[in-house]
């Protein structure tokens, strides 16, 4: 595993966009810590994915998440986002920031690509938490060469939020044998 | 330089059908290691297992929760079985629509039993989070892959990585 690229926030800012992603790894990790300013009018934030800028129905996701104890699983087809819906503070948790990862297949195909991530953040400022997986699927037969991560509910990205991208190399060790 | 930390150890995709994948040789100097599969089944759908060091007997226990559409968290015990199960909603179809990634914690210390962590996702189907731990102390040398009653079908991809401390 390679560090692609590691940015963090220095000033606000409404989203992140990492581009020209090598094509030369097999997958890719995705690691984020994030804050986003929210209104008053949502409770909790969500992160939303989109890759090469495809902002059509090219989505599917798989959802489970604990959220303060209540318990949730949902589908959605055919979204124009992979919404994290775990990874990101809530309103009430002024110096915490959500933390996720996401798993990233065979990027370079073109075939359908799949994910898989999870995440943690506090939700309030009663320690409560909330956690959650999710499978993902990006229909796309376009390789993945950009990356946009952003708020559902939220504003601007908070200084010191940070997205880190690696790429994950394929081989072969000389040594581990396998049959 | 950029600093390697999953080290990849072996990477195949299957070009004939296979009963099931083994890891062998492992280099001890790794104490954990990561499985990623995108594999698909010859026909019907199976869950998928890994057993260590040849080691078919029942010291295997896996713990599942899992979100499948909208029924959340069940939570499924399985118990003194003869394979960790690397998945329950995930499993494995004739389309290459599932991915798995597993670490497998502790496999080098020869002194402490092995657990790992696995996400498991099919969209279609559900997606599963398991712990799991093979009761035996003793340093993982071999990684058996399979399909539990199934055949893995041309195209399975499976990688292995290691991390070191």
């Amino acid at each position: 595993m390679q560090l692609i690229q590691n940015y963090t926030l220095a000033s606000n800012q409404s989203f992140f966009e990492i581009t020209n992603i090598p094509q030369t790894y097999v997958d890719l990790f995705l690691v984020t810590s994030l804050k986003f300013g929210l209104s008053t009018s949502y409770q909790f934030d969500d992160i939303a994915i989109q890759f090469n800028g495809a902002t059509g129905n090219v989505y599917n996701t798989q959802v489970l998440r604990n959220r303060e104890g209540s318990i949730a699983a949902f589908r959605n087809s055919g979204t124009s986002n992979l919404a994290l819906v775990f990874g990101a503070t809530a309103l009430g948790a002024t110096d915490i920031f959500g933390s996720a990862s996401v798993y990233i297949e065979d990027y370079t195909s073109s075939a359908t690509k799949m994910i898989i991530a999870n995440g943690v953040t506090e939700t309030t400022s009663a320690q409560n938490v909330q956690s959650g997986i999710l499978g993902g699927e990006y229909t796309e037969s376009s390789p993945i060469s950009s990356i946009k991560i952003y708020s559902l509910n939220g504003t601007n990205a908070i200084a010191n939020s940070t997205v880190t991208l690696y790429g994950i190399s394929a081989g072969n060790d000389g040594i581990t044998v396998v049959s | 330089m950029a600093t390697e930390t999953y080290i990849p150890l072996q990477t195949i995709t299957l070009t004939s059908t296979a009963s099931s994948i083994t890891f062998s040789s492992l280099p001890s100097k790794y104490i954990d290691f990561v499985l990623v599969a995108k594999s698909a089944a010859t026909s019907s759908a199976y869950d998928q297992g890994i057993q260590f060091n040849g080691d078919t007997a029942a010291n295997y226990t896996s713990l599942v929760m899992l979100g499948a559409g909208t029924t959340p968290a069940a939570y499924i015990a399985l118990k003194n079985v003869n394979q960790i199960y690397l998945d329950f909603y995930g499993s494995v179809t004739p389309g290459l629509n599932t991915l798995n990634v597993t670490h497998i914690l502790g496999a080098g210390d020869p002194n402490k039993e092995t657990n790992a962590i696995t996400q498991a996702s099919r969209v279609e189907s559900g997606i599963d989070l398991i712990g799991s731990y093979w009761r035996v102390k003793d340093q993982v040398t071999s990684i058996k892959y399979f399909l539990i009653g199934g055949t893995l079908a041309i195209g399975s991809k499976i990688s292995l990585y290691g991390i070191e401390r």
